[in-house]
């Protein structure tokens, strides 16, 4: 069991057209990993052979060039479940980066709720595009 | 190669999506989740269905026409399986992560 109280998070699986990670992608996947408001907790390239065959890639492999570790909170939180589940989105021969992202700041939040009793009711993404246009109708 | 740790455990994605359907705070956005997943397992079942069924037919002794024979070996034995989706289907819809348009068209997919 992990002593961190961790803050919601969000799964992300991002196709990858050529089947790497590219340098813009490692770049913003870098920049992500010195951000204190979030924390990428799990990183790791799902792959679909062309036979149909599902692989992991770790990133103690290398699979993201110039991103070795997550630093000590990086866990391997994302289960054969989720891999497989990604996989299926997949055609065959293609990849895809997955990551696990924490909303660290919202840690306080959560230790806070726990301990009111108070309970999130609803939790709701909202797409940018959504807020910008909301915000527009404001005038 | 797939990690250690992650085998044998549950999956994010899927207990997010059964927790949001228990807890009945399944939103929009957990609701799609939970859909695309619904909907994954039912491919998986008629893929898995499909790969079952052509072996018996292999075993036969007509050998010649393999395409049309896979169409025709699933609803052979998809009699229990059909209930068995039409009734899941009903509970999906019930708890709400079908709406009655999906139901509606996912029912009229299996019943063909």
């Amino acid at each position: 069991m992990s002593d961190t109280i961790y803050g919601p998070a969000d799964f992300y699986a991002i196709s990858l057209s050529n089947g790497d990670v590219d340098d813009g992608v490692r770049q913003a996947v870098v920049d992500l990993l010195g951000n204190d408001a979030i924390t990428v907790v799990d990183l790791l390239v799902v792959r679909k052979g062309e036979d149909g065959t599902v692989d992991a890639g770790e990133l103690a492999e290398g699979v993201v060039p110039g991103v070795d570790e997550l630093g000590e909170t990086g866990a391997q939180l994302a289960s054969e479940e989720d891999v497989e589940a990604v996989a299926e989105l997949l055609e065959p021969g293609s990849a895809a980066l997955v990551a696990v992202i924490e909303h660290t700041w919202a840690r306080g939040l959560v230790e806070a709720l726990g301990k009111a009793g108070a309970e999130v009711v609803l939790a709701e993404r909202i797409p940018a595009e959504v807020v910008n246009a909301s915000a527009d109708s404001l005038g | 190669m797939i990690g250690r740790a992650r085998i044998g455990r549950g999956g994010l994605i899927g207990t997010a999506a059964r927790t949001a359907v228990i807890a009945g705070t399944a939103t929009a956005t957990t609701g799609a989740v939970a859909r695309h997943q619904q909907r994954k397992m039912y491919d998986q079942q008629a893929a898995y269905e499909q790969q079952a069924a052509p072996q018996p037919v292999y075993a036969e002794p007509v050998q010649a026409a393999p395409a049309p024979a896979q169409v025709e070996a699933a609803p052979a034995g998809g009699g229990d399986d059909l209930y068995a989706q039409l009734q899941q289907l009903g509970q999906l819809h019930a708890q709400g992560i079908l709406s009655d348009e999906e139901f509606a068209q996912a029912k009229a997919k299996i019943l063909g």
